[in-house]
């Protein structure tokens, strides 16, 4: 149904009725640019954007801007095209929520173990400003890794023993380790790492790649979410649903949360004595009723209700399929071992985010708890890198063998990184770290990563970046250029700013490890 | 047990030699053809003496009413192995009716088979890394004039055909992953009309055969073909040499042996080939 400007279903549904210039009067509008105006007149739309200004604002653009639609050039008729060709297909992060380590893990500091029990210079610290936790403390006493190092693979890389199986994949991995945020507490650095921002109500790197990328399989979402059991229920971070949400873009760009149990994803069981017939009357039925609505009205967010209504109803099939594993063969209960068998624990996640890549979905993010050890770090760290130690190696191994590392792009990493000094009572083999924003190290492997290298430098103390510094932003405006967009470009209009993962300051693409 | 065989070479090396010297027997390419020369007669099709068919790999496990005849792991306790073993003047000795007795190299397969847990498929992995980078190749014509035309008959066809990137030349990627069943032989066929443009083709787990490569060997600005858990055995494999601009091919879990192998080993432009196969599910677990 083609509205006209004078419909009166218009003027009924907004709540600013006659308050603004009437559309009507500027000199003749393309029909298409008439329906654009309509969806922002929608009340909720409109309340969404804030103020009449901002609607104004929205106008001015459609008005000044040359509408995709009526571009001559055919591939702007395309939606959720890469810039360039992506090297990365799909994304698995494993996400380590609490941070682990950096001294434990991949940045070895050999000369430390000669300055056990000393004070931190205070010209390393330089007067930064500590939290809470442990900025009380008389003393800052450099607490020496308790872990052990070796060189690993041809590339030689220095791997801990925290990670026996993880360092056999070492000529696999791009280890960065000069990473560094602004954020110095849990909460805001997850945000910060997820969605690019520490505020709330940002789009998730996850949606911006489904509304970037689009579905590789239309029948199971874009976006998949998983916690992980805790191995120790300690030091234990709280994830929401913010950190995959999808922000101001369309909620279909939201990741769906696998959860461990008989309900993999809630609410998508039939009740009893409904059958498969009858939910699909009821759906669409529904979905004709909201057509209409959205015929009257005009709200995209109805469009969105209707995709998200069909989208469970296919997910009805194609999940249970996902989660059954009976058709595994015996080589990957080998590989990941007996925790895989075991919903809900890391092993079994990493084992379905092999099964999710291979079905085409985009971007599955495990999140794994408890590395947040202000205290008892060594006996800590041994339950988790135990716990995920196996797992992230079973994971990188299965996707190698399979062929799917190529396009696969893996990364590990949690929010932020630990202090050098001990919080709390130092010994050699028990001790502490508090929060540290200033160097933390990740890796990433696969989907057009180098294999095989570190990148960036701390100083002796694990302290400070003392060579290619990597913020949050650059991480995101990388993961981004693999999956074959320009940063700048991949934007989002939203409160009269061209919205983007990498935010408004300047982020820099780490091209030297690109292959 | 079964034997991975490991094969990974680094940077331009022209060809790659198999070692496969410690592999299992498999049921596809060793067993089968043994029962077929010794004990169809009698236990196929036509004819199923004591209630035992072995003319298909479920058969085989599947026994006789009395049990199994196969005991995985175990070929001193299998009823396969006992019977061809016995004393050729036993009453239970196989086969029977003074039929000629299995070659002495051909029950020692048996027996290996049966020790490795009788897999059906070639258990092996394969990856040969030939190049650490894939080099950029001759772009493919622009796809603006016909992309509409073709991602439509894609649709109809239940698959699609996307571009790769926003820059014309760079092809397009046929995407079979919402329904990968519906990707069949005749699809491919049908889609033969747009082969210049596509440039990689995902049909992992849809219902291609061999059939499919006679067409796609003709697909010629094809970089990536992913095969992988699809039917394509070794026949046409090497009809796959046409393709000059391949870089990355995968053929992990299909029906492809030895021989294939040993010919997609041949085919000197692919950069990267992954070839993991696996004994099928649900046989070894038991």
């Amino acid at each position: 149904m083609n509205h006209t400007l004078n419909d009166p279903n218009v003027a009924l549904c907004s709540d600013h009725c006659g308050e603004h210039p009437n559309v009507a009067n500027l000199p003749e509008l393309p029909l298409s640019l008439q329906k654009e105006w309509l969806e922002l007149e929608t009340r909720r739309h409109f309340l969404g954007r804030g103020t009449k200004a901002l609607a104004w604002a929205g106008l001015a653009s459609i008005i000044g801007r040359t509408a995709p639609h009526l571009l001559a050039d055919p591939t702007a008729l395309l939606p959720q095209t890469p810039h360039f060709a992506p090297k990365a297909k799909r994304a698995i992060y494993l996400f380590m929520a609490g941070a682990p380590s950096q001294l434990e893990t991949f940045d070895y500091k050999p000369n430390l173990a000669d300055q056990f029990n000393k004070d931190l210079p205070e010209s390393v610290r330089g007067g930064q400003v500590l939290t809470g936790m442990s900025s009380g403390q008389a003393h800052f006493p450099v607490a020496p890794s308790f872990a052990k190092f070796s060189r690993q693979g041809k590339s030689g890389m220095w791997m801990s023993e925290m990670f026996p199986e993880l360092s056999k994949v070492t000529d696999d991995l791009c280890i960065i380790k000069s990473l560094y945020t602004e954020a110095i507490n849990h909460e805001p650095a997850i945000l910060t790492m997820t969605t690019g921002n520490m505020f709330p109500g940002r789009p998730s790197v996850g949606a911006w790649l489904a509304y970037g990328l689009g579905a590789m399989n239309e029948e199971l979402p874009t976006f998949v979410v998983m916690t992980s059991k805790m191995p120790q229920k300690q030091n234990v971070q709280a994830l929401s649903n913010r950190l995959w949400s999808s922000g101001f873009l369309s909620p279909e760009y939201s990741a769906v949360q696998l959860r461990s149990g008989s309900e993999p994803v809630l609410y998508l069981k039939d009740p009893k004595g409904v059958t498969s017939d009858i939910r699909r009357t009821v759906i669409s039925g529904v979905n004709d009723l909201n057509r209409q609505l959205y015929e009257k009205i005009g709200d995209p967010e109805i469009n969105t209700r209707i995709a998200q209504y069909e989208m469970a109803f296919r997910m009805q099939t194609s999940v249970p399929e996902l989660t059954d594993m009976s058709d595994e063969p015996a080589s990957t209960w080998e590989l990941y071992g007996p925790d895989a068998k075991e919903p809900g624990t890391f092993a079994y996640n990493c084992l379905m985010a092999r099964r999710l890549a291979e079905r085409g979905v985009r971007f599955s993010q495990i999140f794994l708890r408890s590395w947040d050890m202000h205290g008892g770090l060594p006996g800590s760290m041994r339950v988790l890198c135990g716990n995920s130690d196996r797992a992230t190696y079973a994971l990188m191994t299965d996707l190698k063998r399979r062929g799917m590392l190529d396009d696969t792009l893996v990364i590990w990493g949690g929010e932020f990184g630990r202090t050098v000094y001990s919080q709390g009572t130092l010994k050699p083999d028990n001790y502490g770290r508090d929060h540290h924003p200033r160097c933390f190290s990740m890796w990433m492997a696969g989907g057009g990563v180098k294999p095989g290298m570190s990148y960036g430098q701390t100083d002796d103390f694990s302290y400070n970046i003392v060579k290619d510094p990597v913020h949050v932003r650059d991480l995101h405006a990388t993961i981004l250029k693999l999956f074959g967009f320009d940063h700048t470009k991949l934007t989002f209009k939203f409160q009269g700013l061209e919205q983007r993962l990498t935010g408004v300051l300047p982020a820099r693409v780490i091209n030297d490890i690109l292959v | 047990m079964i034997y991975w065989s490991k094969i990974s070479l680094p940077l331009a090396i022209a060809s790659v030699c198999l070692s496969l010297q410690a592999e299992t027997a498999s049921y596809t390419h060793d067993i089968s053809p043994v029962i077929e020369k010794n004990c169809i007669s009698c236990h196929g099709p036509k004819k199923q003496k004591g209630g035992l068919r072995l003319d298909s790999y479920s058969f085989v496990l599947q026994g006789t009413e009395d049990g199994p005849i196969v005991k995985l792991g175990n070929a001193q306790d299998s009823e396969l192995y006992r019977r061809l073993t016995l004393h050729p003047g036993d009453d239970d000795f196989m086969p029977a009716g003074g039929k000629p007795p299995l070659k002495a190299h051909e029950i020692e397969l048996i027996k290996q088979w049966i020790a490795a847990s009788a897999p059906e498929k070639l258990a092996f992995e394969f990856v040969a890394v030939k190049k650490s980078v894939l080099v950029a190749k001759q772009a493919a014509p622009d796809y603006r004039p016909k992309i509409k035309e073709a991602s439509a008959k894609a649709e109809s066809l239940g698959v699609r055909l996307v571009p790769r990137s926003s820059i014309p030349t760079d092809g397009l990627v046929l995407r079979t992953a919402s329904n990968p069943k519906r990707c069949t032989d005749a699809v491919i066929e049908q889609l033969s009309s747009y082969s210049d443009l596509i440039v990689e083709a995902e049909l992992s787990r849809t219902a291609v055969t061999s059939k499919s490569l006679a067409h796609l060997s003709k697909w010629k600005n094809l970089q990536l073909l992913d095969l992988s858990y699809t039917h394509v055995s070794d026949d046409y494999i090497d009809s796959l040499a046409q393709l000059k601009d391949l870089q990355s091919l995968n053929i992990s879990g299909t029906q492809i042996g030895k021989d294939g192998l040993a010919k997609v080993n041949k085919l000197t432009s692919v950069a990267r080939v992954w070839a993991f196969m696996e004994a099928p599910a649900g046989l070894l677990k038991k």
